[in-house]
């Protein structure tokens, strides 16, 4: 049997697709794959818009990979946030694996964003969306686990969105994790390395602190455009940045910022000028951000001293 | 293609580990040659322009070339994947081989060309010969070619040992058999007509289809991949899914 190069790409793409089964939603193209699941394009031909579906991918343990989904699913549910992306439905499809629908989000990863070089006050703004959102997960007892900036997306109208929810501890688990008791569901050790808390690596207890450390993360990387690395030096130019972010990222839990709100309100002072708790400055430095913050007034000050030194000199000549 | 059918034998251990080894070198060069057999032979046909029997021949003499003068033993993973490096490896045979025969008939050499009539059918028919530049590329769709023609092989073996051959006959329609330019593929409602179904069989009968077909195509791809990693990159470059993974 020969095959022509058309049958080939028929099936490639038939290998590759996924059927849904109800006919409601017409899968068109592969939007990107993790390690657990593919997300896919899809129109919704009821409601006539573009929704995505998430697709657990052939995992070596299917049971634990699709409790996996359907928790983040669920999670997913009882969030409602403008940065969340909302859940529409939740199926399985015809050979077992669990898909779930949510919005279709247009926009780019924080990560891609970073390479056009946003101006520093734009990236503190969008990390700041992102916190929110993080914030009031955290209140709610569900803890992201896995923010990167590849999990954060930038959306058409510049809102940030918090995606992949997928090892994220749901409230219920929140209790029993907190005893300090290691995970039985595939969570310890889970997330990102160099956003990956160390009670994270170890299977320690989780708590939103480790949305601190990650977010930490995610705030030296919107500086430097390049991911932290565990255990070394950072080199943010920035010293309140930089505190900011070594507070944020410590070793010890306790010596972080207690929660995801704490830390956006000192990136909001630094953002404003102010001073920053995780930093203790120097007069010179605490002079030179008070001129930075009243410069208009500065120059005032100045123009209105340079106009008397002028009306003096001329004076003294006559 | 190329009049050879060479069932790939079961592997054990990377491909590379099994050529490197005395003891089942042998093996794995058996199955080197089922699993590269086809787009080798393609390759040499179109961009040598070549008959079918003297086709053959080279492609036996390049597996004999890649084995015999230690080629094997310089390829190194972490430079190119093994196909690629596969690719790169036939084109300079090629080269020197198009070398060769220009001298010969130039009257440099002194071996014969056999110009039969068989064979000079074949060469008419064959596709027009591949430019250098496109060496890879093409190679490439043959590799990938010979790799789907392989799995749709084990594919109608398994449904004729399962008792369902019209599974296979039924993939071949929905997803291989050519239409006319000005008709579409035929709708799950015309395949139930045909095969005197139930629409929902013939949903339930093609999924099933795809999902052992594709189990097929894997088993033929990693019988051609040398590790792994090998594999691992081979199946993200079929997939589709090696662009960036970002969600």
């Amino acid at each position: 049997m020969t095959l022509s190069d058309d049958a080939i790409d028929r099936l490639r793409r038939c290998l590759d697709g996924i059927e849904i089964p109800g006919g409601r939603y017409d899968v068109r193209e592969r939007l990107g794959s993790g390690a657990m699941g593919t997300v896919w394009r899809a129109t919704d031909r009821e409601l006539g818009r573009d929704v995505a579906v998430k697709v657990l991918n052939d995992a070596f343990d299917m049971d634990r990979a699709r409790t996996q989904l359907e928790r983040e699913a669920k999670t997913l549910a009882g969030l409602e946030h403008p940065s969340i992306p909302p859940v529409h439905d939740v199926g399985r499809l015809a050979d077992g694996r669990v898909f779930y629908v949510m919005k279709c989000v247009e926009g780019t990863t924080l990560a891609q964003w970073v390479r056009a070089n946003p101006a520093p006050a734009e990236r503190l703004r969008a990390f700041l969306k992102a916190c929110d959102a993080v914030a009031f997960a955290n209140e709610r007892g569900v803890v992201h686990r896995d923010l990167k900036p590849s999990n954060l997306m930038l959306g058409r109208f510049g809102e940030v969105l918090v995606m992949d929810w997928g090892i994220a501890t749901a409230p219920d688990l929140g209790e029993r994790e907190s005893s300090g008791r290691p995970r039985d569901d595939g969570g310890g050790g889970a997330g990102t390395p160099g956003y990956r808390a160390p009670e994270q690596r170890s299977g320690g207890p989780i708590s939103p602190r480790v949305d601190v450390y990650a977010l930490g993360g995610v705030l030296a990387f919107l500086d430097r455009g390049v991911d932290p690395v565990e255990g070394a030096a950072l080199e943010i130019s920035d010293r309140r940045l930089r505190a900011i972010v070594t507070r944020a990222r410590s070793e010890d839990p306790t010596r972080r910022y207690a929660s995801v709100a704490e830390l956006a309100a000192d990136v909001r002072r630094l953002l404003d000028r102010e001073p920053v708790h995780a930093y203790r400055e120097w007069p010179w430095e605490r002079v030179a951000r008070v001129v930075a913050r009243n410069q208009f007034f500065v120059w005032l000050i100045v123009g209105y001293l340079v106009l008397r030194v002028c009306m003096f000199a001329f004076s003294s000549s006559r | 293609m190329g009049g050879k059918s060479r069932a790939l034998p079961p592997t054990r251990g990377t491909l590379i580990e099994r050529l490197r080894d005395p003891a089942t070198a042998p093996a794995a060069y058996e199955a080197l040659v089922a699993a590269y057999w086809k787009p080798v032979y393609a390759q040499l046909r179109r961009r040598l322009g070549l008959g079918n029997e003297d086709a053959k021949d080279l492609t036996q003499a390049f597996f004999t070339h890649v084995v015999e003068r230690g080629s094997l033993a310089r390829y190194d993973r972490e430079r190119a994947r093994f196909r690629t490096w596969l690719s790169r490896l036939l084109e300079s045979f090629a080269a020197n081989e198009h070398a060769r025969s220009q001298a010969q008939k130039r009257g440099g050499g002194t071996a014969h060309v056999s110009i039969d009539p068989e064979s000079a059918d074949h060469r008419l028919g064959a596709s027009a010969p591949v430019a250098a530049d496109e060496v890879v590329e093409s190679f490439e769709r043959e590799w990938r070619r010979a790799l789907f023609e392989d799995a749709l092989e084990a594919f109608r073996a398994r449904c004729v040992e399962l008792g369902k051959p019209q599974r296979f006959d039924l993939l071949l329609r929905a997803d291989v058999t050519e239409v006319p330019p000005d008709g579409s593929r035929p709708s799950y409602r015309t395949l139930a007509t045909e095969f005197g179904l139930e629409l929902t069989q013939v949903t339930n009968e093609l999924h099933a289809a795809r999902r052992e077909l594709r189990a097929c195509v894997l088993d033929a791809l990693r019988a051609r991949c040398v590790d792994e990693d090998d594999f691992a990159h081979e199946r993200r470059a079929l997939e589709g899914s090696d662009r960036e993974i970002e969600r």
